[in-house]
């Protein structure tokens, strides 16, 4: 009967994989970007050093074609990196929203009770806190890896560009292979420099250490930060709850542990400027009097003394840049593999069959991350045309029922006969943002089509008359997340029915009410009942209510304790049977009652 | 220059919140420029061959120009380490002070009269690492820096030719001009975008929302879902494809101009020293310093552009900054009255008399100027130590009523005075020392129990004693015992990883224990019960009842039953009380009240 879709294994996606998931372009363009990068100013110098060995030949025509030739290939090497470098960041401007809406598109198709468990929560919420910082995540990861690969480039070009200055002759009074290649020596040793200290300054960070505390705090400041904005939540710090508010906003969003982590972060940056550059010292030093001293002894041309000076600043700078970048680009690692669980996560559809009857039968059912039945042997059964009420404490398990006969849950054991044809107006029911007849209406029907059932369902909720008074009617622009002001802006009772407008749309057979009134007044919550019957027309209903006169009508009721049917049948039925249900019974109705004048007020 | 102006007030206000604000600005600008020169120099020192003799002396030259230049990167390396230091705290400290700020506006103020988008709208623009505060300043000292570069570049560049001057000049303007037209474009692309992003954000919230996701399933929403967010996200990119689109054409601009730029200088050079007017060594440097002029453009741009582009931001950071200075002084002003104790003395005489009488004189209320009027010409008044119910239908003013004695909201016309003061004047530490509070929309916070219900950071043992006793009462001792923290749990797993997860009538509970901890001498309770079954909704309006006796108390519910226990209940509608008195009393008028009264007792009468 489940058309579910299982994702068994949980596949680990790659740094590599999951950018392409999110973007086949964005790893070319970083990379074709960072080519560029490199290649202009190598370009340049290496133009500059034939220009200026043509001096020497003093030939002003061939000169005056190097030069036009130099130009003209800078501006084309700069035309291309325009264009590359404009896609690139194009692709940094939208990466990170392509990879929320993956993470969208996904949470879409995940299986309704891996959705509401911890596991993708936490994963999102993890990820967020990592791309929140800037420092890890998609974007991240495009300049981490164009800076990478610059250096990359760089190193090759430069290495390529000396090989020839190794074979020059010696002018100190030492052999030649150490004079030219104590450069070498020099630029390896302060490579392997670099290395150990980016390294060895990676490790006094603690990221592993400090990014769940950081996390917490950030959760917790953030409630009080978001409260403050929040006109519900902000009455408690105007009120009792202030001290507590302002404790914590005194706070400040830089104290705790974030602000550990940025004040290692700043210590090990001024440090990493500092030893980064007495390590270049000496190999600054060396570079520059040996290759004085080769140009003054004419060893090598002017040209080559401009090659040569630049690209062995060149180099060492890309052998630093490459130390620093490669870890950076890894620390994504982790971010990635996250990304790649939350999409493996898995998926399927509400779970329907064809059945004619709304039941379940010896159901048991628990949630993934407890040990307490929540349903324990349920089985009830609703057939077309019939009204049933399920009552029970908070906690007692009737939500889960709901969600279970709704085809969102999978029951332990036991079957459970959701069928398709049902709608369920769920106790904390969520009207999309949009136009009223869409909100409504979710199908592919005409405008018109939606128009006049809409009609005709709300003239039956006696809603006409405030849609009527709308401008735009059903074309009125409903939500405000969506929409600054609206003047589709309804009062409780008025959203409900709006909900309930939206189960009836389509012609089901079922219907599933959860608490539809526990918001309303005694008036708007008489209303609903009275029409109920009318509403419900030929349709199963299913009914969860607190208010246990609200049930009174039903054809049965089925009351639950601790996840356990413990009575069923009439109202009658139940309370002549003195038990459990009529404990809640008297409970509620204990206050209309034990007063005479109450009943001399009924009777007038 | 309008826009310079702006800058500089906004660096102005900076530099008042931090120390050194301006040396660690301004000192990068010389230092960039000597190691720029420097760079250029040294490669020219090298071609100028010495004599023999003067050999030892060059290289001794060489070798302190070196270490120059090494010394002179490491300063630069650490003065950008310290101003993103000082720009990431300067945005810190600045959004701490707002939220101060807002938590301090009055309720009325903030909420009702529009003052929340003033704040939303300035932390917007600072929300982001890279924002205003980094970004507008770094502009101004980068555009500083970029034209003091060019000028002292074009000092040594006018030896090679006068005209080499007007082209990079002339370069500079038609760059600048053009980045000019792209602002508008720019901002005009951004505002598009801003609303598809805010399209964007909400259909990603919705896909992950666990509560909505239930209602996309059993409605088939997902795929009506799916195809708006693709929607949103292909407006996005389409913005976005124009501005790159935009900004390639601007960077071709450059490079052509570039173009022409280097070839005249090389040919102008190329001539000196074919001429023999110039040594190699002049051809290499000038030539160094021509390249870096297009660079030095390139930054000059970047930066007007820069400036340009933060100039809302600026401007709204500036009125920031202005108001938070304003409040600063008002603050101390309220300071001084405040040390002359005239008004809590008041306050404290308040209390000990116990006359907190609540008055309603000719009170009406309305949420903003245009709307209609919640509560229309509204007198009463609950004497001290009565318990009074508020009932009636939604939207018959019960909450707006209760916001009013609150002071939270402040009447349009008519005086609430609670024991002749006017709650709408109290601070928040008085408003706590009056009142105790059970609203509709109270929730747990993510603190621990104990300073959940003592409203202290760090309760004392004798605190703690009370909270025990209180968790006792109200039957939540032995909830709190099974966790290994016992009251030291936090309350809200979500946020803090670890705690207790109460169920909505145990947070019910031990909200009331936080309010008879308080122990306030008036207590407002709205709507208490509404999630609650049966059997918790009576527990709670028990110990309500025992609890009540030697206060003022204003219940709020919709079921009217559990408010007979009240001395008076006010029936309002349309705003007005149109029936007071006790509930018997309401029965015998048999009008609206009773009317309501049988629609609920019905149900439950009917069968006895």
């Amino acid at each position: 009967m489940s058309e579910l879709k299982r994702d068994q294994k949980s596949k680990h996606h790659g740094i590599l994989a999951s950018m392409g998931l999110i973007d086949r372009r964005a790893i070319p363009a970083s990379l074709g970007s960072a080519f560029l990068l490199v290649a202009i100013p190598y370009f340049a110098i290496w133009g500059s050093k034939i220009i200026l060995d043509s001096l020497a030949e003093r030939n002003a025509d061939h000169s005056q074609q190097l030069i036009i030739f130099v130009v003209l290939v800078t501006a084309l090497l700069g035309l291309m990196r325009s264009a590359v470098n404009s896609q690139f960041s194009y692709l940094k401007l939208i990466i990170l929203r392509k990879q929320r809406m993956k993470m969208a598109e996904k949470a879409l198709r995940m299986r309704f009770d891996v959705l509401e468990g911890e596991e993708p929560k936490q994963l999102q919420s993890m990820l967020q806190q990592y791309d929140s910082t800037g420092a890890i995540g998609p974007i991240s990861y495009m300049d981490t890896l164009y800076t990478a690969a610059t250096s990359i480039f760089s190193m090759v070009i430069a290495i390529f560009l000396i090989i020839p200055f190794f074979t020059k002759r010696g002018v100190l009074p030492i052999p030649t292979w150490l004079e030219n290649g104590s450069l070498l020596i020099l630029i390896v040793l302060y490579a392997i420099f670099s290395l150990l200290l980016s390294t060895a300054m990676q490790k006094t960070i603690g990221f592993d250490t400090l990014l769940p505390l950081i996390g917490r705090h950030n959760a917790i400041y953030g409630f009080f930060v978001d409260s403050i904005f929040d006109p519900d939540k902000a009455k408690m710090a105007h009120l009792q709850s202030g001290p507590l508010f302002k404790e914590h906003l005194l706070m400040g969003g830089g104290s705790g542990p974030m602000s550990d982590l940025m004040k290692k972060l700043d210590g090990v940056n001024y440090k990493l400027a500092i030893y980064g550059n007495l390590l270049q010292l000496l190999l600054t030093l060396c570079v520059y009097l040996l290759i004085a001293m080769k140009t003054w002894h004419s060893v090598i041309s002017y040209g080559e003394t401009l090659l040569y000076t630049s690209a062995f600043f060149m180099l060492s700078q890309a052998l630093s840049g490459l130390f620093n970048s490669i870890p950076q680009v890894l620390s994504n690692k982790d971010y990635f593999k996250r990304f790649g669980q939350y999409l493996a996560l898995p998926e399927g559809e509400r779970m329907t069959s064809d059945t004619k009857k709304l039941a379940c039968e010896h159901v048991v059912f628990q949630y993934p991350e407890s040990d307490r039945k929540v349903l324990d042997d349920v089985s009830i059964e609703i057939h077309r045309g019939e009204k049933v009420a399920l009552v029970g404490e908070n906690g007692s398990g009737k939500t889960t029922l709901v969600k279970l006969l709704s085809g969102l849950y999978q029951a332990e054991s036991g079957q459970v006969d959701a069928p398709k044809s049902l709608s369920t107006v769920f106790q904390d029911y969520v009207l999309l943002n949009g136009q009223l007849k869409d909100v409504l209406a979710c199908n592919d029907d005409s405008d018109q089509q939606k128009t006049e059932r809409l009609n005709q369902l709300l003239s039956l909720l006696g809603m006409s008359d405030r849609i009527g008074r709308l401008k735009e009617k059903l074309n009125s622009k409903y939500g405000s997340e969506l929409y600054e002001s609206s003047e589709a802006d309804f009062s409780g009772g008025e959203k409900q029915k709006l909900a309930i407008a939206r189960a009836l749309y389509e012609d089901h057979d079922y219907l599933i009410m959860d608490e539809p009134t526990a918001a309303l007044d005694p008036i708007a919550e008489a209303e609903i009942y009275q029409i109920l019957a009318e509403i419900t027309g030929d349709r199963g209903l299913l009914l969860i209510s607190h208010r246990l006169s609200s049930c009174i009508f039903c054809d049965k009721i089925y009351v639950l304790k601790d996840g356990k049917l413990v009575e069923t049948g009439t109202h009658k039925d139940l309370l002549k049977l003195d038990g459990y249900y009529k404990t809640l019974w008297d409970a509620q109705a204990g206050l209309y009652q034990n007063r005479e004048i109450a009943d001399s007020a009924i009777q007038a | 220059m309008s826009m310079l102006k702006e800058v500089w007030r906004l660096v102005q206000h900076l530099r008042k919140r931090t120390k050194r604000y301006f040396f660690y600005m301004l000192l990068p600008i010389p230092v960039s420029l000597i190691l720029s020169l420097l760079q250029a120099y040294i490669p020219k020192m090298i071609l100028s061959i010495p004599s023999p003799e003067e050999i030892g002396s060059a290289l001794v030259f060489l070798a302190v120009l070196a270490v120059c230049v090494v010394m002179l990167t490491m300063i630069s390396e650490i003065l950008s380490v310290k101003q993103s230091v000082i720009s990431r705290t300067l945005r810190m400290d600045t959004l701490d002070d707002i939220y101060r700020m807002a938590i301090d506006r009055p309720y009325q103020k903030f909420f009702i009269d529009g003052e929340k988008a003033i704040y939303t709208e300035a932390i917007s623009h600072i929300s982001e690492e890279d924002c205003v505060i980094m970004r507008a300043p770094g502009a101004f000292f980068g555009f500083i820096t970029a034209v003091v570069s060019l000028l002292v570049y074009l000092a040594f560049i006018v030896k090679i030719h006068p005209v080499l001057i007007l082209v990079i000049v002339a370069a500079a303007s038609v760059q600048l001009v053009y980045a000019q037209s792209l602002q508008s474009f720019r901002k005009r692309i951004n505002d598009e975008r801003a609303q598809s992003d805010l399209k964007f954000r909400y259909y990603c919230k919705l896909a992950v929302s666990e509560v909505a996701s239930k209602d996309l399933r059993i409605f088939s929403l997902n795929p009506y879902v799916k195809a708006r967010l693709q929607d949103a996200f292909d407006a996005i990119g389409s913005a976005y494809r124009k501005l790159s689109l935009r900004s390639f054409l601007s960077a071709g601009l450059t490079v052509l101009l570039t173009l022409v730029r280097d070839y005249l200088a090389y040919i102008f050079l190329l001539a000196q020293v074919l001429g023999g007017t110039m040594t190699v060594a002049d051809f290499v440097f000038l030539i160094t310093l021509v390249r870096a002029t297009s660079e030095l453009a390139d930054r000059l741009t970047e930066q007007v552009s820069k400036m340009h582009e933060n100039l809302n931001s600026t401007q709204i950071m500036n009125s920031l900054f202005d108001s938070i200075e304003a409040m600063d002084s008002d603050a101390r002003t309220m300071a001084d009255r405040k040390a002359q104790m005239k008004r809590s003395e008041e306050i404290e005489h308040a209390l000990q008399t116990e006359s907190l009488k609540i008055v309603f004189d000719h009170v009406s209320y309305r949420y903003g100027e245009d709307s209609a009027y919640v509560l229309e010409d509204l007198s009463f008044e609950i004497e001290a130590n009565s318990k009074i119910a508020l009932v009636g239908y939604n939207g018959a003013g019960k909450t707006t009523i209760v916001g009013l004695v609150l002071g939270l909201l402040h009447p349009s016309s008519g005086t609430v005075t609670v024991g002749g003061l006017e709650p709408s004047q109290l601070s928040d530490e008085e408003r706590c020392h009056i009142f105790g509070t059970v609203l509709q929309t109270n929730s747990l916070m993510p603190v621990t129990c104990a300073q959940f219900v003592s409203l202290k950071a760090e309760p004392n043992a004798e605190d703690r004693r009370r909270i025990d006793q209180l968790l006792e009462k109200l039957d939540l001792k032995s909830r709190f015992e099974e966790e290994s923290d016992g009251i030291d749990s936090y309350l809200l797993p979500a946020y803090t990883g670890d705690g207790v997860n109460l169920s909505g009538g145990e947070a019910q509970r031990l909200i009331m224990a936080s309010v008879l901890f308080q122990d306030a001498p008036i207590l407002l309770l709205d709507e208490p019960t509404a999630a609650l079954d049966p059997l918790a909704e009576k527990k709670i309006y028990e110990l309500y009842a025992d609890e009540l006796d030697k206060k003022t108390s204003i219940f709020i519910s919709h079921r009217l039953g559990s408010t007979a226990f009240c001395d008076q209940i006010l029936f309002l509608d349309g705003g007005k009380i149109v029936e007071r008195g006790c509930h018997d009393d309401l029965l015998r008028l048999n009008g609206k009240y009773a009317e309501l009264y049988r629609t609920q007792a019905n149900y439950y009468n009917e069968e006895i």
